[in-house]
């Protein structure tokens, strides 16, 4: 891939940073394609949405068939529903849907990196129809992740209709995750960061304009059905001082920790479960299913489904610091086990609840204890979900804007990245491997991940670059000259600056060649063919050398506000040399 | 898993038409989700209603707990519905759910700052937390707040409630101050009438509670309560005659009242006692002048029986002592000339009235006694 600029004015061919190639079309072409992509992913944003409006009926049509309209259903029903529709979804997923089985957040992701953007249409059906059911049920599942992938899906089925080029495939599954995940949540710019942060694995500019467009028109379809209101009924927030931060910090230190034992806790059971003989794996979705009705039996029904009521419910001050507590940390059981028996259904609504929960009782505790504090426990609940979206998913900026988005509010903004920062910061030093990263393995694919690239050290070309070995010559010196400062150094290759400006090289061999040719007297520059090296700068990406190296064993390494001013040179040995030490530092 | 293979390139009039086919797939998708919704959304509807109604007779049978989990229910189907908001809150307060109860109130509050049953709801519970100036605050909202409906009754209602507050509060005078404001506004109804001059008597303002129960009377001739009411509040304002009449009314009509009974008999004894009553007979007048006195000096004698070998030498005793001497100073001179003299006579009065002011805690006057301190406190208005 080559995008090397030049002009008459131009003293050097620079070397910009990586740009996606347009070789293999011809630019019309491509721009074309591009223009009609951006319509597409309006036409991505509206049908995800309606599919996501459909699948939110399908789950409180289930809800209502399956546990009653009562918020707290009877005795049986609580135990019944779940299980039941366990076995049934458990039958479902092994017969008919075998892939819509965890979040579908990273079968999105490997549908991107993996298989060309190509999701079964079955796929999304599938995760349709079992996660409503499931969560309809009282599995402590959300409708988020599922969203996502019914979206995703939705794009890829309407990309392979419409016969679009494989890189354009790829790129409209994410594009449908982030219009599915917007309608789900009510919140766009949310899921665009996180398609960004969790699916896509990289910052691209390229995809990010699809992305806000389908996302957008997704939240408005959205919101003509289901009204626009938040999702929740925020309570006045507000930071009165500062020294209250401390209090939203430890919020941030407990939440860290909690979401390591929420984790920890799916990444032990999951795979021990999946390789339980087959037969299990029908009932293993309706034994979690019994468990869950268990404990809504005892006494807690709030852990079943989504929760978003009870979330509603703990903002304004409904429960006491211990059954916040208890809720908490029973929703981390439920949500595990729904999880790992492969029930179909999102995490999102569950590390929601659980920080919510967890929010408001550490703020209880805390409001008991430091009498003087002036938050309200449902600022403490809604600090609690961005620093469990933090610490469990990992994606630190989508956790702030979430948090941001939900309450509309933005003077909530400094606990959110204090407590978010902090638990992401434990997080990651008690759990290396976020948790979809965590699953991805587990199912034994690797995929790249922004958390890794985070930690990625960028080489650039400073890092390689040394200072010329022989002398620089000038192409208005004779050849003669050059000729005797050459015998006077020990190398090979020599730079020579160009006049009016530029860089070429020259080799003993040439000069001496060109010394016998007779053209002593001639000015190297007039002897040597009219070849300009392309210009790197110390800040370029050490890849970005790789790419011109072929052109030339050496190449100058300049100034970017004086191209005449040498800062370095570099080869292509001296690359794979801090390619090489990087690799055995690591 | 397959992949797909690109298979087309795209052109100008095939994304046109593409767009085109699209944007036909959208409207009809569209439209049949609105459908869905409209029905699915009217169903959770007509379910919302069924659990409010369940919710509305478990609170009207007491069942508050059984009311909450209704209402609550109705509200997962529509969470902004203020209606089933303020049902809860007030199921949970029934409960004694205070804190859950007020949050939802102040939810309501922040939406509609101004509606009246929210904030006679929140004053309630800021009673209940001996709150005095956020119930003040919050009544006086809903007092001149929007109500959906009849909002004259449910702004007098909240007024009578604070000033039952107020009243728990001994705050008279700023009971007076919501009484003054209520009685502007009252339509011709005896029954507010009479509950507005019967809290004008719980803070002694007699004056404005007479007015009332006339109100009352005018409204409703044959109202008994008021009858008596009036005349209470004529009695205590000294104006004994206008009390006899009213009071003779109701004493006609409840023959059992005895309050009233006993009011008519001592302001009749005060007319009939009053030697300072116009047209009067010089006669007449000296025969209340002396029964007057021997009334007062028989009181004076059984005090100073009574007080008999605990008298000390305090200034009481002194000024008992004093009486004493006067009485027996006045006693001969009743008989003689000087008894002609109106003057004479007032300062006989004088000395009675002082007697019974003194003597007033050897036992509560009665009978004459009583009528003789009636009139020593209000010699002119007696005559109204």
């Amino acid at each position: 891939m080559s995008a090397a600029v030049s002009s008459a004015d131009t003293p050097c061919d620079t070397v910009a940073t990586p740009r996606r190639s347009l070789r293999r079309w011809p630019f019309e072409f491509a721009f074309r394609e591009e223009r009609f992509f951006l319509v597409l992913s309006v036409f991505i944003g509206i049908f995800s949405a309606l599919a996501v409006v459909c699948f939110r009926l399908a789950i409180d049509w289930s809800r209502l068939w399956l546990l009653g309209p009562r918020l707290s259903p009877s005795g049986l029903r609580v135990i019944l529903a779940p299980s039941l529709a366990g076995i049934v979804v458990a039958i479902l997923v092994l017969h008919a849907f075998p892939t819509v089985r965890g979040s579908g957040v990273n079968q999105t992701k490997a549908a991107l990196y993996i298989y060309n953007g190509y999701i079964p249409l079955r796929t999304g059906v599938g995760k349709f129809i079992t996660s409503a059911w499931a969560i309809g049920a009282g599995h402590s599942l959300g409708p988020e992740d599922p969203s996502l992938q019914i979206g995703a899906s939705l794009a890829s089925a309407l990309g392979r209709r419409l016969k679009l080029s494989r890189e354009k495939l790829r790129l409209l599954a994410p594009v449908g995750a982030a219009a599915g995940l917007a309608a789900a949540f009510n919140a766009p710019i949310s899921a665009v960061l996180f398609v960004i942060e969790e699916v896509i694995g990289r910052w691209s500019a390229g995809i990010l304009g699809s992305v806000v467009l389908s996302a957008v028109s997704s939240v408005v379809v959205m919101r003509w059905f289901l009204g626009s209101e938040p999702m929740f009924r925020i309570p006045a927030v507000q930071l009165i001082r500062p020294q209250e931060l401390l209090a939203y910090a430890a919020l941030g230190i407990v939440g860290g920790f909690a979401a390591v034992i929420f984790a920890r806790g799916i990444g032990f059971l999951r795979p021990r479960l999946k390789v339980l003989p087959r037969w299990t794996q029908y009932l293993q979705p309706g034994i979690a299913g019994l468990m869950i009705g268990l404990i809504g039996y005892v006494g807690f029904p709030q852990v079943m489904g989504a929760g978003y009521e009870y979330i509603d419910e703990a903002m304004h001050g409904q429960f006491t610091w211990k059954t916040l507590a208890m809720l908490a940390a029973l929703k981390i059981l439920a949500t595990t086990l729904s999880f790992v028996s492969g029930t179909p259904g999102g995490m999102f609504a569950p590390t929601l609840f659980i920080g919510a929960m967890l929010g408001g009782a550490v703020g209880h505790v805390e409001r008991i204890v430091f009498p003087y504090l002036t938050g309200s426990v449902g600022t403490y609940c809604l600090v609690g979900m961005g620093v469990l979206f933090a610490g469990f998913l990992r994606a630190p900026m989508t956790s702030v804007f979430m948090v941001l988005e939900v309450s509309g509010n933005y003077s909530i903004i400094v606990p959110v990245i204090v407590a978010n920062t902090l638990a992401y910061v434990v997080s990651r030093a008690l759990e290396p491997t976020p948790i979809f990263d965590l699953l991805t393995r587990q199912d034994g694919l690797e995929l790249p991940s922004l958390e890794e690239q985070r930690e990625e050290t960028i080489l650039r070309v400073e890092d390689a670059m040394h200072a010329p070995v022989g002398p620089v010559l000038d192409s208005d010196e004779t050849v003669e000259h050059v000729n005797q400062r050459v015998q006077l150094s020990s190398a090979n290759i020599f730079l020579v600056h160009l006049s009016p400006g530029g860089w070429t090289t020259v080799t003993r061999d040439t000069v001496a060649r060109l010394k016998g040719e007779g053209k002593g007297e001639l000015s190297l520059g007039t002897a040597l063919p009219s070849q300009r090296l392309p210009c790197l700068h110390p800040d370029l990406p050490l890849e970005a050398a790789l790419r011109h190296i072929h052109e030339s064993p050496l190449l100058p390494v300049v100034h970017r506000a004086d191209f005449g001013r040498l800062e370095g040179v570099i080869s292509q040995q001296d690359v794979l040399n801090r390619y090489k030490l990087v690799e055995r530092e690591a | 898993m397959d992949t797909a293979e690109p298979t087309s390139k795209p052109t100008a009039q095939r994304e046109a038409l593409v767009s085109l086919v699209l944007s036909v797939i959208a409207v009809a998708a569209f439209a049949a989700v609105l459908g869905l919704t409209t029905r699915f959304h009217s169903w959770q509807a007509s379910l919302a209603e069924t659990m409010r109604g369940r919710g509305e007779r478990d609170l009207q049978t007491g069942r508050a707990g059984r009311a909450i989990e209704d209402f609550r229910s109705a509200l997962a189907f529509d969470r902004d519905n203020s209606v089933y908001q303020f049902r809860l809150a007030q199921a949970l307060e029934a409960e004694g759910r205070f804190d859950e109860a007020e949050s939802y109130l102040i939810n309501l509050w922040e939406r509609q700052p101004q509606n009246g049953m929210v904030n006679v709801q929140l004053a309630r519970l800021a009673v209940h937390r001996d709150a005095m100036s956020q119930t003040l605050r919050y009544y006086h909202n809903a007092i001149y707040g929007i109500w959906d409906s009849q909002p004259d009754e449910n702004r007098r209602a909240a007024r009578l409630e604070l000033v039952e507050f107020l009243l728990q509060r001994n705050a008279r005078a700023q009971v007076q101050s919501e009484l003054i404001a209520m009685q502007a506004g009252l339509p011709p109804d005896p029954w507010l009438h009479l509950k507005v001059a019967e809290l004008f008597r719980k803070i002694d303002d007699y004056e404005n509670g007479f007015a009332q129960f006339r109100q009352v009377l005018q409204l409703d001739h044959g109202n008994v309560e008021a009858a008596a009411g009036a005349g209470e509040a004529a009695f205590e304002l000294g104006r004994y005659r206008t009390a006899v009449r009213y009071l003779e009314s109701a004493v006609a009509a409840n023959r059992k009242d005895e309050v009233s009974r006993n009011k008519l008999n001592t302001a009749n004894l005060v007319l009939a006692s009053n030697p300072f009553r116009p047209n009067v007979s010089m006669e007449e007048r000296k025969r209340r002048v002396q029964n007057a006195f021997r009334a007062a000096s028989a009181h004076l004698n059984d005090c100073i029986e009574a007080r008999g070998e605990s008298t000390g030498h305090g200034a009481a005793e002194n000024s008992i002592e004093k009486l004493h001497n006067r009485q027996t100073d006045l006693g001969p001179k009743l008989r003689g000339r000087t008894f002609n003299d109106p003057d004479f006579q007032e300062s006989v009065m004088d000395f009675v009235f002082e007697v019974e002011e003194q003597t007033a805690d050897c036992g509560s006057p009665t009978g004459l006694d009583q009528a003789l301190v009636l009139i020593g406190r209000n010699r002119e208005g007696a005559e109204r």
